[in-house]
């Protein structure tokens, strides 16, 4: 129900082929063990998405939010984990440099972020700064021709194994006096404190990092001193967008995988299909699939038109993200005892899709900020 | 700080509450994550409650068990759950097995086996599930062929709780054409030849409670093994039905208990003193706090009927259906409130949320709940 052009349907056509080859199939094991799935990175170098924003001269696609939420729904369809830890790659370090570092930081950094060479994260969330993100407390402070940062980060997507990272730091007395640095995982004083277990987006790992007299070069400064809330509140709103397509995708794979079980499962002489009640479960998640996909695809051109509302992001993901866990959850129900083993893959969507609820910005942040947006509230 | 409910447990009940809180606190709770993770059934603490007389509550004394009412062995289930709530399954499994055994056994076989359940020296599975035969359980294909002197059993079980641990396991099996009528239960013991354990599962959760299957190749069992006669075994599952119901509707309870408190623990503590969100969590929690009072006076109406053996049919439906659900909403929103603390395994709140979905499938999915409601309602139209 939904038009695309010529080159998106191609996009679309090679993004399935390539997790149908190399995401579903390891998409059991890596979430039992806790793995990273890197030959699918360098596949998806090899097709150009590791840029999938970033400039042709870099390598990258210089597609926009419209084609990356494709992308990510295709992918989330086989592994929504390992679509995760491309977001952050590709979305939170690979498109903020992009979008906001200086000409040389773009040569220095993006061609070999966009080969799959370097593995890239953004670090924001600390242990005292959640839902309050401006809370930071990471400290940058300029000596000579270095800054030292000093504080820890929690939650980071590919922390254990990323190499470089943009990274949030205050540089000021204010709430807002908050700057941008790329840090490299080789820099003096940087350290990787934890690796976190999680319920689900087990495939993509997380860390707490520490920075300990963590000494960056002056030139790693992204863009001015006390000048990154602009930029961070955009990356924010794009990230939302983005980040909904791996909902629409685990949602479609509930989908699909429940509209064929009740199919050929039979209990009481009929199969699970002829149910009155079965059939009011998978209608009611296809309605919500294709009205979460109209409102993510048109908020993505929105978005790709220069629209810089905040709830573009805050609705996307408040409607898709609530959507994905109720669909691993029907799903799960739909299968009865077969959605409850890890044989089939159902209760891991599920497990997967709670994660959307709360990262980038919970359910709760996310109708503040459309709240705020239409009530007229001001800041206290 | 505990949450009260109303009417509160006798003295008595009250203190068998408290010593199973106890010991579950002592031996379960401090190595319940790495259980968790291990998949591994706590055989020695389940033999410690078994010798302190948590187990049997309901049964008889002259078999060994507490003579206690109905109301007093689902506390100690809904308490048990509140910590790794796998363990309060396997002792609910087991109920079910002396259950069958008292209503159906004969004295021998009362007193061959329910002394060695009671004492905790053996623990029982219950086993009806098969491949093809999930909620429409007398669907069931397990053939037993009568041979002299007893049976001969073919075929696969699925999904057995408690599986390879379990050492007596009560067997649905056909023994004739007619769908009901057709099925006969036998005990089988765990070494008996003929009859291994299958594959054991990967869940969810619950994951400290197996979850196999169960082979059996020409596998004899004497006519002494036969509970009731043949023909009765689905009565004998269904004889168990509500006390299962009822019993996984206070593993519901449990974990509600078990999310409210903690929640109403992080908002007392540093947690509340940060979050924008306080009375809109206090709001959903009040909620939940309501419907948990009225789903636990449902427990305590359908276990003081059970006392007097009368119909609880009906009320065990409501009990699972209600119960579950809740389960599954606080926890699901112990989680979410928590953020991504919520979802890190050491804040030991997602193994919550991850056994409440169990709840909502086993002893009949939630759907299976609802269709039996609706019968009842037809027939009082």
């Amino acid at each position: 129900m939904f038009s695309f052009t010529d080159e998106q349907k191609l996009l679309i056509q090679s993004v399935t082929a390539l997790a149908k080859e190399y995401l579903a199939p390891k998409a059991e094991e890596l979430d039992e063990h806790e793995g990273f799935n890197k030959i699918a990175f360098q596949k998806m170098a090899e097709l150009g998405l590791l840029g999938i924003t970033a400039d042709e001269k870099y390598g990258g696609a210089n597609l926009g939010a419209f084609e990356t939420t494709l992308v990510m729904e295709k992918l989330a369809e086989a592994c929504a984990s390992t679509t995760l830890s491309y977001l952050a790659h590709s979305i939170l370090c690979v498109n903020n440099i992009q979008a906001n570092a200086s000409e040389a930081q773009k040569q220095k950094y993006l061609p070999k972020l966009i080969s799959g060479d370097w593995l890239g994260a953004m670090a924001m969330t600390e242990p005292e700064a959640g839902s309050d993100a401006l809370g930071l407390q990471t400290r940058a402070v300029k000596k000579g021709n270095k800054y030292i940062l000093n504080g820890s980060k929690t939650y980071i997507t590919n922390g254990p194994d990323g190499d470089i990272f943009v990274v949030y730091a205050k540089t000021g007395p204010s709430r807002k006096d908050v700057s941008t640095f790329i840090v490299e995982s080789k820099f003096p004083g940087f350290k990787v404190s934890k690796k976190l277990k999680k319920m689900g987006m087990r495939a993509s790992p997380t860390a707490e990092l520490a920075f300990i007299d963590c000494e960056v070069p002056v030139e790693n400064l992204i863009g001015k001193e006390n000048d990154s809330i602009s930029h961070m509140m955009k990356n924010l709103n794009l990230e939302r967008i983005t980040i909904s397509g791996i909902s629409l995708g685990i949602t479609s794979a509930c989908l699909s995988y429940s509209s064929r079980f009740v199919q050929e499962r039979s209990q009481f002489g009929k199969p699970l299909a002829h149910f009155q009640m079965v059939q009011e479960r998978i209608a009611e998640m296809a309605a919500q699939l294709d009205a979460g996909r109209a409102l993510c695809y048109a908020a993505a051109q929105r978005f790709d038109k220069g629209d810089m509302d905040p709830t573009l992001g805050a609705k996307c993901k408040l409607f898709t993200a609530q959507m994905g866990t109720r669909a691993g959850l029907e799903a799960i129900q739909l299968l009865g005892g077969s959605g409850y083993m890890k044989e089939y893959p159902v209760e891991r969507y599920m497990r997967d899709a709670k994660l959307l609820e709360i990262g980038a910005g919970t359910n709760e942040i996310m109708r503040i900020i459309i709240a705020k947006s239409l009530l007229n509230l001001k800041e206290k | 700080m505990a949450l009260t409910f109303f009417p509160p447990l006798k003295a008595d009940e009250s203190a068998v509450r408290t010593k199973a809180e106890s010991l579950y606190r002592q031996h379960l709770l401090p190595t319940a994550l790495s259980d968790d993770r291990k998949e591994l059934f706590r055989r020695d603490v389940f033999e410690k409650f078994g010798r302190e007389g948590l187990i049997a509550l309901g049964v008889p004394k002259e078999y060994g068990g507490g003579g206690a009412s109905y109301r007093c062995h689902y506390a100690v289930i809904e308490e048990l759950a509140r910590g790794p709530i796998a363990f309060s399954v396997s002792v609910a499994v087991t109920n079910l097995v002396m259950g069958g055994i008292l209503v159906f056994g004969n004295e021998n076989q009362k007193k061959n086996y329910l002394p060695k359940l009671t004492s905790g020296e053996w623990l029982g599975a219950f086993s009806l599930s098969e491949p093809q035969s999930g909620s429409d359980a007398a669907a069931l294909n397990l053939k037993a062929t009568k041979v002299q002197g007893g049976y001969r059993l073919n075929g696969t079980k699925c999904w057995c709780s408690s599986g390879g641990d379990a050492d007596l396991y009560l067997v649905m099996t056909r023994t004739g054409e007619h769908k009901t009528k057709g099925i006969t239960s036998f005990l089988v013991t765990k070494n008996t030849p003929g009859f291994r354990i299958g594959k054991k599962e990967k869940k969810m959760g619950l994951k400290a409670s197996a979850l196999t299957e169960l082979i059996f190749e020409d596998c004899f069992i004497s006519d002494e093994h036969r509970l009731g006669k043949e023909g009765d075994g689905f009565a004998v599952a269904l004889s168990q039905l509500d006390a299962g119901r009822i019993g996984i509707g206070a593993c519901g309870t449990g974990i509600a208990i078990a999310a409210i408190e903690r929640m109403q623990k992080e908002l007392n503590g540093d947690f509340g003193k940060h979050c924008q969100f306080k009375e809109a969590i206090a709001q959903k929690f009040s909620e939940y706090y309501a419907r948990l009072q009225a789903v636990k006076l449902l427990i305590t109406t359908a276990s003081e009927l059970k006392d007097q053996a009368q119909d609880i049919k009906i009320l065990a439906s409501q009990i699972k259906l209600l119960g579950s659900d809740l389960a599954m909403e606080t926890s699901h929103d112990l989680v979410h409130f928590l953020g991504t603390r919520g979802v890190r395994e050491e804040e030991e709140v997602e193994r919550f949320f991850r056994d409440a979905k169990a709840l909502q499938i086993v002893e009949g999915t939630n759907q299976i709940q609802k269709l039996v409601l609706a019968r009842e309602m037809e027939k009082m139209a």
